[in-house]
């Protein structure tokens, strides 16, 4: 026997092999599941999720595994104060983005409008879960998310959770509540590991929940930046 | 998009923007072909199945990630082949594949010929047994290749490794399992 005859064997062997029956796979699928989290270093560490109230416990947040020392409420988002952080890595603002799509193609899927700053034109966005994101070049490369929370129990899709000190505060948006969250927290994203975080802004306009973060954004240019979002 | 249809793709556009359904259909479509990459690597039925499961769920949470103007199928492979690997490391030893030959003859066939030096139960039962007794390398190459029907670039993918160790590596496993094959 030469070798293409054995070639030839072999692809008639294919069809003859009995192999175990395939299962039939049962995924759980909800993009907004994520994996439990391991233990992280002992600190005092503030804990920021935005997600749905009502989720909150399906979601399993961290805090089976860390004690919730404080938390405030935004609509759809709930920011905690824990004791420990949650391993996370720190990447780009873009490294999980989705593949771009129009703006009218995310505003047909998530049904709303989706807010933008002035001069912003109709750039691509990033649409995943009930969330859209879009990477922005001013004031400083900033990525903005918006999702819109219909009632407390639609769907939820951000949560985030930070680790550090404190520096969390209540804040006025052109008007709108808003919370400042200082970087150094974990944040939680659909379809993506955790990962450190930089300074982030929280507010609600419209009945759309937004989030604005950048590796050095500041308070004051965030809220400024902030205000002008319609 | 070459070589996938077109209905593949607008799966992967409509999954990455989060909808678990059309990801559903993307598994269905490979379910078989990664169970059976799994099973070659673990040798176990219930090891491939948990290995094909949580593959696919890792392949989701990183879903985002996929460029969609590349193949799907490669890559799903790729992940679940990955974790059925670490499930055999983690159990710390060598894959025994119980595959067997289905039929008695070849359709159709009604006697041995020189085309097809597989022509009974016994002779195809031995073949198999030469390839499962190949070291994994050579065993794995062999039956993505042959037995799965795979691509050069599916198997590289599968087997981590690149296109051009598929060519070298199928090459001398030809070599080794005709002699095995002879010799037994």
């Amino acid at each position: 026997m030469n070798v293409p005859e054995l070639e030839r064997d072999l692809e008639a062997l294919a069809a003859e092999v009995a192999w175990p029956p395939t299962p039939e796979l049962r995924l759980q699928l909800d993009p907004r599941r994520r994996r439990r989290f391991v233990e992280g270093r002992r600190a005092l560490v503030l804990v920021v999720a935005v997600l749905l109230l009502a989720l909150a416990v399906a979601f399993a947040v961290p805090s089976a595994r860390t004690a919730i020392l404080r938390f405030f409420h935004l609509r759809g988002a709930t920011v905690e104060l824990v004791d420990r952080l949650p391993p996370a890595q720190e990447r780009d603002l873009g490294a999980d983005l989705a593949n771009p799509v129009s703006l009218e193609q995310a505003e047909r899927d998530l049904g709303f409008r989706i807010l933008l700053p002035p001069h912003a034109g109709r750039p691509p966005v990033h649409e995943f879960a009930h969330t859209v994101s879009m990477l922005l070049a001013a004031p400083e490369p900033v990525l903005l998310t918006e999702l819109h929370v219909g009632n407390e129990n639609g769907p939820g899709i951000l949560k985030k959770v930070a680790g550090i000190g404190s520096g969390v505060e209540w804040v006025d948006v052109g008007g709108d509540p808003g919370l400042w969250v200082p970087g150094g927290h974990v944040f939680f994203g659909p379809g993506a590991p955790a990962r450190i975080a930089g300074n982030v802004l929280l507010w609600v306009h419209g009945g759309i929940t937004l989030r604005l973060e950048g590796k050095h954004l500041a308070k004051n240019a965030a809220i400024r930046f902030a205000s002008t979002i319609r | 998009m070459e070589g996938r249809p077109l209905e593949e793709r607008e799966l992967v556009l409509r999954a990455q923007r989060g909808d678990a359904r059309a990801y559903e259909e993307i598994v269905r479509t490979h379910q078989q072909i990664a169970f059976r990459v799994a099973y070659l690597v673990t040798g176990n039925a219930a090891e491939a199945e948990d290995a094909a499961q949580e593959g696919f769920i890792k392949a989701w949470r990183a879903f985002g990630r996929f460029k969609p103007e590349l193949p799907v199928r490669p890559w799903l492979l790729q992940i679940v082949a990955n974790e059925a690997r670490n499930r055999r490391r983690s159990a710390g030893r060598r894959a025994q594949l119980a595959l067997r030959a289905e039929r008695a003859a070849l359709p159709g066939a009604t006697a041995p010929s020189p085309e097809h030096a597989v022509v009974d139960a016994a002779e195809r039962q031995r073949l198999l047994e030469a390839l499962d007794g190949l070291p994994d390398d050579a065993r794995l190459v062999l039956s993505c290749r042959f037995l799965l029907g795979l691509s050069e670039e599916e198997t590289a993918a599968t087997l981590d490794v690149k296109r051009g160790t598929v060519k070298s590596r199928t090459a001398r496993a030809l070599d080794r399992l005709k002699e095995t094959y002879e010799r037994a």
